[in-house]
């Protein structure tokens, strides 16, 4: 495109279009800006400009947008985008599952964020036909977040911004990992719904938030990622330590009481049932980051209390 | 004479299919109990509520049997026979093997009226504070099975008399309002306020404890035993209303009856259990086949098929996958439904003029 | 003491199906309904019966409306044989039969005996075991007779009874018919039962009629003895077809149509 253009006005020869397309690169880089990235997909996405009229079609890719610094430049997101606050300003085009295309095109987008495993591909392909870019974000481990918000910072231009940011990020990372690896494993029932018991498998981020700080999630293995098991079958795998991941504090005191009776769990006997905020440790954002490491500060407190 | 032996030959073959599935269900689950360790534990449990005899395994053996799988064994055989004896009844009394309590609208109701509530309702009635809202759904849910049935029943009446087949037409196209309803319901609600009714409509045995139990069981036995009490009746019905009519039965009154009890119980059944289809449906067809349909034989005999039918469902669906749980509805119409076509394809008598 | 219709119209939707029928039917006599298709007759059977309930008169069994009867209680003193009765659900005929029994309280022993004499009546007896489902138009139709037969043939009742049936032998062979229509008119001769009967076959009705209720468009043409009714001018103006008497040896009538040369 740029480069064919440059080649026409200037006529070169064979040789010295393989040198001056290293240098239109250069250029296009710095001056011209072209960015191209990989998705999580592993599709390529290639800009000629940073994108300036973003929209993102789940919570955690808003979040994620203004981590990189580039929240101002969102103009359409989907419904539950309620962090950081500014989020809330943003123009709705539907949620995460039903997404109006025609008013993602009123908006004019250069860029989309997409969500695979949330959104009906269908329409987001809708949005690849009509010649729009698509960037499909999929995090769940840490590397892969703090990955994600480096690519979104390059697209949107605002890499420099970020390059702190990101740096403080990895370093938690590392040292998160450094404090607790090697500690003694806990085993950890991770629930999000009473009637009936809902848990969370490996796949979930929730698992790999726990390796990182030796913990073990007790349902790791089932077959589905938010499977459906009953009390029998906590009792029987007997954690150490239960965490309630109910959307508000009332939820999950209710559910405290239904464990009361089930001493034989080594976590109710020794009282480790403690609260989470389950939005936190949904999202693959920076906040899961924070998130993990007040869990991993649970875990630690949980894992003392079980010694003693 | 040939019909009493058959009778015999059932009614022996499903006690022993509801003793073996009973046991299955008692012995099979994450937590390891032995045969004779359970019996140990009934018959300790039996004698005496003194937990101190038992050892310290022994006593979470006890507290996983009798807190966990014998409420949901009690529920899942509740349930099983509630469908499976008003499903027999709506047959019998619509004359039309298409009836059954899912497809006649009371089960969408109740799914209607669980889901309105957990959208509307439960904010208001965390302000009041009153009911504990593990009371709250079940009772939104047969609030709105008793609406859908007055609906259906209001529709199908023409003058003084009941029409079942406009009925029958009501009740399809309340089913399918209901569903719209709490499909629409569900599209603008957030996800977390209807959680726990999607959760709900695919049947759910393991969460109802013994004391919610305790309360509606005996109200749903209550409403299937006098159920049994109209065998003859729905034997006249067979001939037609007017046959019955001439028959000396009161039509009109047993007609009312019947769907008010069916309602009552299917409305609690779907309150404690969720909704679990096909059982109203293949109990009565599978039996006719079987011993035909006198309703004498024909009723008891749904009510421990139905029984049993929904044990083996449960038992499936939490150890295919164990400790995953595949919920109990959806197990039932999946394997249910192929099950169904079967019959009808092999069935040799025919269902309508 | 017997079923009586006075006055008696019935209309549907603005259009008259009967009106202004009068006639009892008496203990000790069988009475045959006759006349031509769309003439009423089912609709006064089905208002004899109680099934319909009358728009102009009314229909009264010892004096009493019918409509003041406790249900249970009529069913032991009538029962009524529609034309069509359909049971498509799988059903022993035994049990078909039985299910006469209804109106009474439960007394396996006497039951059971009924039941099986009534089957013998209807030549159904072999089929006892067999569903329901299984069975010819005609054995149904007798099956159905028989479950009739059963309603009021309790020993113990004191009162008269009355049997409505609406074209009984349309499905019948030439001996069933025969055989039934003997055993009505035994049945009605102890002057303890009353039958009122749909029969199209006119030489059937003049044969064993002890009355005639001849009805043409919803009206009441003529009623009383077989002499006063079955006259060739009759059936002559209400059928629209030449018909010819033929005398029996016995000195009844016997009715054949003629073709219209």
């Amino acid at each position: 495109m740029i480069i064919t253009r440059i080649h026409e006005i200037f006529g070169l020869d064979k040789i010295g279009q393989a040198l001056f397309s290293g240098l239109a690169f250069f250029i296009s880089a710095t001056c011209f800006a072209q960015v191209s990235v990989i998705d999580d997909l592993g599709r390529e996405i290639r800009l000629e400009k940073p994108a300036q009229r973003i929209v993102c079609l789940a919570p955690h890719n808003t979040e994620n947008l203004f981590t990189a610094g580039a929240g101002g430049q969102i103009v359409g997101t989907v419904d539950h985008s309620d962090y950081p606050e500014q989020a809330l300003d943003i123009p709705r085009v539907g949620n995460y599952k039903q997404v109006n295309i025609e008013a993602v095109l009123g908006l004019k987008p250069d860029l989309i964020i997409a969500w695979s495993s949330g959104n009906t591909n269908e329409s987001v392909e809708r949005l690849i036909d009509l010649g729009i870019p698509v960037f499909y974000s999929e995090p769940h481990t840490f590397e892969e977040i703090i990955n994600n918000i480096e690519r979104l910072a390059l697209l949107s231009g605002r890499l420099e911004d970020a390059t702190p940011r990101l740096e403080g990020m990895r370093r938690t990372f590392r040292d998160l990992k450094t404090e607790y690896s090697g500690k003694k494993l806990l085993k950890i029932f991770y629930q999000v719904w009473d009637q009936p018991l809902i848990t969370l498998n490996g796949e979930h981020s929730v698992s790999h938030a726990f390796k990182l700080c030796s913990g073990i999630n007790i349902f790791a293995d089932e077959p589905t990622i938010a499977p459906r098991i009953n009390i029998e079958g906590v009792i029987a795998k007997n954690p150490q330590l239960i965490l309630l991941a109910g959307h508000s504090v009332t939820q999950a005191a209710s559910w405290i009481d239904t464990w009361s009776e089930w001493s034989s769990i080594d976590a109710v006997s020794s009282g480790q049932i403690k609260n989470i905020d389950a939005d936190v440790m949904n999202r693959p954002t920076l906040r899961f980051l924070e998130g993990t490491r007040q869990l991993c500060e649970i875990i630690q407190s949980a894992r003392l209390g079980t010694e003693r | 004479m040939n019909a009493l032996i058959t009778h015999r030959v059932l009614f022996t073959g499903l006690s022993l299919a509801l003793i073996f599935a009973i046991a299955i269900s008692i012995l099979s689950g994450s937590v390891d109990i032995g045969l004779q360790e359970a019996l140990n534990i009934l018959a300790h449990s039996w004698a005496s509520d003194d937990a101190l005899m038992l050892s310290d395994d022994m006593q979470i053996k006890q507290a996983v049997l009798v807190q966990i799988r014998l409420p949901r064994i009690a529920l899942a055989m509740i349930t099983g026979l509630t469908l499976a004896v008003s499903g027999t009844v709506m047959q019998g009394l619509f004359r039309n093997p298409l009836a059954d309590p899912g497809l006649m609208g009371i089960s969408a109701g109740c799914a209607f009226g669980a889901a309105l509530f957990a959208v509307l309702g439960a904010n208001w009635l965390a302000t009041m504070g009153g009911i504990s809202s593990v009371w709250a759904l079940p009772m939104a849910a047969f609030l709105g099975g008793l609406v859908s049935t007055w609906l259906v029943f209001f529709l199908g009446r023409s003058g003084q008399r009941t029409d079942v087949a406009t009925m029958l037409l009501a009740g399809i196209a309340i089913n399918v309002i209901a569903t719209a309803g709490t499909s629409a319901l569900k599209f603008v609600a957030d996800d977390q306020a209807l959680r726990g009714v999607v959760f709900w409509l695919m049947g759910n045995l393991g969460s109802t404890p013994w004391d919610r139990l305790l309360w509606v069981a005996p109200v749903q036995l209550a409403s299937v035993v006098a159920m049994l009490f109209y065998a003859p009746t729905l034997n006249a019905f067979l001939l037609g209303e007017a046959e019955a009519q001439h028959l000396g039965y009161n039509v009109e009154r047993s007609k009312r009856i019947l769907i008010l009890l069916v309602a009552l119980s299917v409305g609690l059944s779907v309150s404690l259990a969720g909704v679990i289809g096909f059982v109203g449906l293949v109990v009565p067809h599978l039996l006719r086949r079987v011993v035909g349909a006198d309703h004498r034989v024909l009723l008891p005999a749904s009510a421990i098929l139905g029984a049993v039918l929904v044990l083996l469902a449960d038992w499936l669906s939490r150890t295919l996958l164990a400790p995953t749980e595949i919920p109990v509805g959806i197990l039932m119409a999946l394997t249910g439904g192929p099950f169904f076509i079967w019959l009808l394809l092999t069935t040799r008598y025919r269902f309508t003029r | 003491m017997s079923l009586v219709a006075e006055q008696l119209g019935f209309h549907s939707e603005n259009e008259f199906r009967l009106q202004n029928i009068c006639c009892e039917i008496r203990p000790g006599e069988l009475s045959i309904i006759i006349g031509p298709n769309g003439s009423g007759k089912t609709s006064l059977i089905k208002l004899l019966a109680g099934e319909l309930a009358p728009t102009q008169g009314r229909v009264t069994l010892d004096n009493v409306d019918l409509h003041d009867w406790h249900s249970g209680k009529l069913a032991q003193r009538r029962a009524v044989m529609p034309q069509h009765a359909t049971l498509d659900f799988p059903f022993r005929v035994r049990d078909v039969v039985a299910l006469g029994r209804s109106p009474y309280p439960r007394d396996v022993q006497k039951d059971t005996t009924l039941v099986e004499q009534a089957m013998r009546h209807f030549d159904v007896e072999v089929l006892g075991d067999r569903m329901y489902t299984t069975l010819s138009g005609g054995e149904r139709q007798r099956v159905h007779l028989a479950r009739v037969w059963v309603q009021l043939s309790d020993p113990e009742g004191i009162f008269p009874r009355y049997l409505l049936l609406d074209e009984p032998t349309s499905a019948l062979d030439m001996r069933h018919q025969r055989e039934f229509l003997s055993l009505l008119k035994q049945s009605v001769s102890g002057g303890q039962m009353g039958v009122v009967a749909v029969l199209h076959d006119l030489s059937s009705a003049v044969r064993y009629a002890d009355r005639l209720i001849l009805l043409n468009e919803g009206e009441l043409v003529a009623a009383g003895t077989c002499k006063q009714v079955m006259t060739p001018e009759n059936i002559q103006n209400i059928y629209q077809i030449p018909v010819e008497f033929l005398p029996y040896t016995r000195g009844e009538n016997h009715v054949i149509a003629v073709p219209d040369d």
